[in-house]
């Protein structure tokens, strides 16, 4: 790697590790979400300060060069993040659609005018 | 406000056939105390026992977590005008025979959270626990200049500028320990420890089985690095709320 190279890339590591623990310093971010980011930082630094690694891994996989072994990694994180937003996603989902469906039987309970209205109650925990 | 009235929160998931008997002990050694049973989305019959005690009962609709369990009773406490609040584990390892010694202390005016500390290595649970308590009191320690023992104990008595200060928003949603404690002492509020007898948990599953402990080392240190981050926000929160003495 080239000294500016080298440069402009840790300073592009520290400025995300930085912006990643301000966000969760100020709320923005959760920390259970910042671990993917902080691990890209932190590899980005690894990289630049350890660039032997990056040989010997690129080596180990096959790549011809170490850039190709780079934006392979690139894609790799890419995809986990994917993967995690997915999941937390479709927790969110179930997590949204079993709390309308108690807003819906507390709207009912409230308002209760109809038939068993306000006979019927939910029970906590019962399977959605 | 009414420093009079007292409120014990049981933060419960899945606790049927356990939190009957810590509520009738609550209700036995404490009978002019409120109870209120935080469901945390449980899918057996906790609600229900609970309900039979004569406690009040908050359910979540889903899963949040245990540090959102708690700061749910202390919202509670905050809207009904609660001074004084205990918290304790619905599972019966606190024992509440041990409350009044924390509730003394905070009524009195010492401290505005009594922490009680488990004594004696058997209770400590394995020894990868001990070793992780030992290095978050250890942390704690270099931040605060303090010894706490037991950093993880839920069973504590909170006084009124506790219970405003977890309510404002800070307390996290799933493991609430080292680094609340961080952020209560840098906002002010005077902790301490007091031993006390704990039993081993009677059943049900811990919240830190199975893998959890690696992310929970793991989200420790960096939560109470950011915490000594905020420390500027601690401290306005100290200078609007005043020093507790």
């Amino acid at each position: 790697m080239f000294p500016r190279q080298l440069i402009a890339s840790l300073i592009v590591g520290l400025c995300l590790l930085v912006l990643i623990v301000r966000m969760v310093q100020r709320g923005h971010m959760d920390i259970a979400y910042c671990w993917l980011w902080l691990g890209i930082g932190g590899g980005i630094c690894a990289v630049v300060l350890h660039y032997d690694w990056l040989v010997g891994l690129s080596d180990l996989i096959g790549s011809k060069t170490p850039t190709t072994t780079l934006f392979l990694l690139g894609f790799v994180v890419l995809l986990l993040l994917c993967l995690q937003f997915s999941l937390v996603i479709s927790t969110h989902r179930r997590q949204i659609k079993r709390l309308t469906q108690h807003v819906a039987m507390l709207d009912s309970r409230a308002g209760s005018s109809g038939d068993g209205g306000s006979r019927t109650q939910e029970q906590p925990g019962s399977p959605s | 406000m009414s420093s009079e009235r007292l409120l014990v929160i049981l933060p419960a998931k899945d606790e049927q056939g356990r939190i009957g008997a810590v509520l009738d002990a609550v209700r036995r050694v404490l009978p002019n105390a409120d109870r209120v049973v935080v469901d945390d989305g449980s899918d057996d019959a906790t609600v229900a026992e609970a309900a039979r005690c004569g406690a009040s009962v908050l359910s979540h609709a889903v899963n949040m977590g245990y540090g959102a369990s708690l700061e749910t009773g202390y919202r509670y406490a905050v809207r009904q005008g609660y001074g004084l609040v205990a918290q304790m584990d619905a599972d019966g390892q606190h024992l509440a025979e041990e409350l009044p010694v924390l509730l003394e202390a905070v009524k009195r005016g010492d401290v505005d959270i009594a922490i009680g500390a488990r004594h004696g290595a058997g209770l400590r649970g394995s020894a990868t626990r001990r070793a992780g308590q030992l290095f978050f009191s250890t942390l704690l320690l270099a931040c605060t200049r303090r010894w706490f023992g037991d950093p993880t104990s839920g069973f504590q008595a909170l006084g009124p500028r506790a219970v405003q200060f977890f309510s404002s928003g800070v307390f996290p949603c799933d493991y609430p320990d080292a680094d609340v404690l961080l952020m209560a002492h840098l906002a002010g509020l005077r902790i301490r420890e007091y031993p006390v007898r704990m039993r081993p948990r009677a059943g049900g599953r811990s919240m830190h089985a199975g893998l959890r402990p690696l992310y929970y080392g793991a989200k420790m240190v960096l939560s109470l690095f950011i915490a000594l981050l905020n420390a500027g926000t601690w401290k306005a929160w100290r200078r609007r709320f005043g020093d507790g003495g």
